[in-house]
């Protein structure tokens, strides 16, 4: 898995996508779970906290604690995930999938509040296949304590092509 | 094409709010019915390649209604969300038992099991 390396910097980058997520961005700044990451050698803590109403407290860091910042939206995250060491995301198959495929470490945290929650069936199977961890905002600490983030298997982009040639087949196109 | 939004429970609608709810439900499901029609008749086109959303159901039902009445402009092929690994979209449910979709394909083989004449595909993100 790369590392986000950049002067010393190593980035936690939070994203809750469109959607409205209080109870991530509340855990991720909650004494424990900053104390945690900090721990572990991050240094910086960057939130999109999106259509959500709670807004975090901000830390430049200058006392040695982890900075903590935010926004609500952008109209593209890749280059913060890029540069981030660690991506904690909500379980939307967007937010998941691009990080996935730009090979970083991620933990998915799955909204409770939501209705209907078929969210959590992917972030599942994936956590099941190792491609990542998955956490309910009130676990997150105790999965932060617990990961190995070298254990995490690369996850390999998929392939269009079995759907064209069905398609191409049915269709009557002869095969290539 | 026109999109119906889907009323969502925030907890605090009442029974007249679920109501008009209903009542703008029906009028916007007819809006996109008519929208789809149009579409059809403008554009026939020869693939109609769709995945997991309702918006795609009034556009498939027309075109199925076509290819039953013998207008066989379009093949409707239906791709099932990658986020769904163990049960289907509402809209997949009805294409797939419905058989309105002349090819069905699934990301997971969880679904494969449950729906055998989809097509397992693998995971095409």
């Amino acid at each position: 898995m790369e590392d986000g390396e950049n002067d010393g910097k190593r980035l936690v980058f939070v994203t809750v996508g469109t959607t409205s997520f209080d109870a991530l961005v509340k855990a991720v700044v909650s004494q424990n779970v900053k104390e945690e990451l900090h721990k572990r050698g991050y240094t910086h803590l960057l939130i999109q906290m999106g259509r959500g109403i709670y807004s975090p407290p901000k830390c430049d860091g200058a006392d040695g604690s982890l900075a903590v910042d935010y926004f609500t939206f952008s109209s593209s995250i890749a280059d913060y995930i890029r540069s981030a060491s660690l991506v904690i995301s909500h379980a939307g198959s967007g937010s998941i999938f691009e990080t996935l495929k730009l090979g970083k470490p991620l933990i998915v945290v799955v909204n409770e509040d939501l209705m209907d929650n078929h969210q959590c069936e992917l972030a599942e199977e994936l956590e099941e296949r190792k491609h990542l961890y998955c956490a309910r905002p009130h676990s997150l600490h105790q999965t932060l304590t617990k990961m190995e983030l070298d254990s995490l298997v690369r996850y390999t982009p998929g392939d269009g092509t079995p759907v064209a040639r069905i398609i191409d087949r049915f269709l009557g196109f002869p095969d290539d | 094409m026109m999109r119906r939004e889907l009323p969502h429970d925030d907890g605090e609608t009442t029974p007249l709010l679920h109501l008009l709810e209903d009542v703008t439900s029906v009028w916007t499901t007819i809006v996109a019915i008519v929208h789809a029609l149009w579409l059809m008749i403008r554009i026939r086109p020869q693939v109609i390649l769709c995945n997991g959303p309702g918006t795609c159901i009034p556009l498939c039902v027309i075109a199925f209604l076509f290819k039953v009445l013998g207008i066989r402009w379009s093949s409707i092929f239906y791709v099932e969300s990658v986020a769904r690994v163990k049960k289907l979209f509402l809209s997949g449910l009805l294409l797939y038992n419905l058989r309105m979709a002349d090819q069905f394909f699934v990301q997971w083989p969880q679904l494969q099991k449950n729906y055998p004449r989809a097509h397992y595909v693998g995971c095409l993100m």
